[in-house]
């Protein structure tokens, strides 16, 4: 049974508009972003139920999903949109959202970032190989590994790889830049954790003065919209 | 104006032929420009999936560096175009925004500088006009099929590009250049590229299907212009082959090494022997076809001349006897009275 977040969902749009300039609101369930989509055969929930989930305030159910995760970023939901939402847009932002909460994720695109960001941030420039070490290592997948490993050699062969990373002249400029806006990005959420907390709270309280009029509290029982309120 | 040229991470290395052949071409056109000095990663593709400021931050810090060359970005690589393109257009809209990310970066970004890909730069500043009159070799047995992928043309608003489902710039381009563009219908199609090593299923299925598609469109190579796509495509062609049980040889091609090809460019300027998928022995077949296409045409265009000569002589020489006739009739019916008269004197 899905039960509305109605406070979720109204705040979590608010800040798509702001974010993204795109309204969940506007999405009236078509389907024509999942049936474009290039990676959906991979998802947990195909992108218009994220839109639905979103619409209804199933914020961390989404931000915890595989879906949130292995999308490619093509584009070719929001090339597609009859209603002109940005929806590889709306992904970005959960995706950005699970990168500044910190948040446990399924799947290893969280782990290929931080390997890349990583070695940008200490190199300036990628070290295609470093990173590839860097996120084998985060993914503690040997078996991971070992399928790329077969195009090493060739690589080097050819020529097509470069041993030792070498510092680019704006690294620490970078190095910088990534520190900055990460921390940036943490402090909002911070906040907007906390004015979703009080929310939360608000909604729990009136849920539970429903309850005590009689409304039906007790045919809840544990929904998916009660994380919310955890 | 003048234009700064920014490389990218992965032209440096691991697609250092589409750092080469790009210069190469340019050159060949007559396009001056300088690089980018002191440029650094634009943050494609994570960044932008960790936090907004951070990829556009990154991106202005590339556009400020090219500020000091000029006001015109050219990056080959798509996602680098794509994600310093995105910056651009949000920073040039909002002086607010242009001032969060000025807070980030170590000096500032004033500048005014407008991002180009290798397609829309040469549609725009060179022209198929200029590209068909400089074209020296014939590619016109090279079959292709151009494959854009997600981030040359879409959204088609950024890119300027004609359609989100049907660019059309590689297309001009390599038609201009005298290659035998094939029709179909993956060009815009993904082939996983950010998908790629977290979750390689996707990648070998999307990019599995590219290739099946530009198969049983009748190419013989896929032209890209993006490293990502090349990656896909190129070096991990065989990890497909095993994975979705295929035989496919496809060799998959940067644009500018068509391009530069077809000016007259010789393989090793457009490096393709860096290519996975060893392209030289079908460009080879293609040039030798559309030599023995020629001299094929050639021949029986000297066969088609020779029997229209013959044909003329044969005329002329009728013509010829003809008048001779006319005029030996002619003698005859005025010597026959003659003759008459001689007669009837005698």
């Amino acid at each position: 049974m899905i039960r509305y977040d109605a406070p979720q969902a109204a705040f979590y749009r608010e800040k798509l508009i702001e974010r993204v300039q795109a309204d969940t609101r506007d999405c009236y369930q078509c389907g024509n972003c999942s049936a474009g989509c290039p990676a959906a055969f991979t998802f947990d929930y195909a992108p218009n139920q994220v839109m639905r989930m979103l619409q209804v305030g199933l914020v961390d159910r989404v931000l915890d999903s595989k879906a949130v995760q292995l999308c490619v970023q093509c584009l070719t939901c929001t090339a597609r949109c009859p209603r002109n939402i940005d929806i590889a847009g709306i992904f970005e932002d959960l995706r950005s959202v699970t990168a500044a909460q910190e948040r446990e994720v399924p799947e290893y695109a969280k782990t290929f970032n931080k390997a890349f960001m990583g070695s940008v941030a200490r190199f300036g420039r990628l070290p295609e190989l470093y990173m590839m070490g860097m996120f084998y290592l985060g993914t503690m997948k040997p078996k991971m590994a070992m399928g790329d490993a077969g195009l090493a050699i060739p690589m080097l062969t050819k020529g097509k790889m470069q041993f030792i990373p070498r510092k680019a002249k704006g690294a620490d400029e970078v190095s910088r830049i990534y520190k900055k806006t990460m921390g940036i990005a943490r402090a909002r959420q911070k906040a907007e954790a906390k004015i979703m907390g009080s929310a939360a709270k608000a909604a729990a309280a009136g849920a539970v003065a429903e309850g005590a009029a009689g409304l039906g509290a007790a045919g809840r029982g544990p929904g998916p919209g009660n994380e919310a309120a955890g | 104006m003048s234009l700064a040229y920014y490389p990218g991470c992965s032209l440096l290395h691991s697609s250092a032929e589409f750092d080469r052949s790009t210069r190469k071409v340019l050159a060949a056109l007559g396009v001056e420009y300088k690089d980018v000095p002191d440029w650094t990663c634009c943050g494609s593709t994570p960044a932008h999936m960790m936090d907004h400021l951070l990829a556009q931050s990154l991106a202005a810090r590339n556009l400020r560096q090219a500020a000091e060359v000029g006001d015109q970005l050219l990056a080959p690589c798509a996602s680098c175009y794509q994600r310093q393109k995105n910056a651009e257009i949000e920073i040039h809209k909002s002086d607010a925004f242009r001032a969060q990310v000025n807070a980030v970066l170590d000096k500032p970004y004033t500048g005014h500088v407008i991002v180009y890909a290798l397609p829309e730069y040469l549609m725009k500043f060179v022209g198929e006009e200029k590209i068909a009159s400089l074209v020296k070799a014939d590619l016109s047995q090279l079959k292709v099929v151009p494959y854009y992928g997600c981030l040359l043309g879409r959204p088609s608003e950024l890119t300027g590009e004609c359609d989100n489902e049907q660019p059309m710039m590689m297309d001009m381009l390599l038609e201009a250049a005298g290659v035998d563009v094939k029709w179909w219908n993956y060009k815009t199609e993904c082939c996983g590229a950010s998908g790629g090593m977290p979750k390689m299923e996707i990648q070998r299925r999307l990019s599995g299907k590219v290739l099946g598609q530009a198969r049983a469109a009748g190419a013989d190579a896929v032209v890209v212009c993006c490293p990502l796509c090349h990656v896909n495509l190129d070096l991990k062609q065989s990890q497909i082959n095993s994975y979705l049980g295929t035989d496919y040889e496809m060799p998959i091609l940067y644009l500018p090494q068509v391009l530069g090809l077809a000016l007259g460019l010789s393989a090793d300027d457009v490096m393709l022997g860096k290519n996975m998928v060893d392209p030289a022995p079908l460009i080879k077949k293609a040039v030798a076809e559309a030599a023995r296409m020629k001299a094929e045409e050639e021949k029986k265009a000297a066969e088609k001349a020779a029997k229209a000569a013959a044909r003329e002589a044969e005329a002329a020489d009728a013509e010829v006897a003809a008048a001779a006739q006319v005029a030996a009739a002619a003698q005859v019916a005025a010597g026959a009275p003659e003759d008459g008269v001689a007669e009837a004197k005698s």
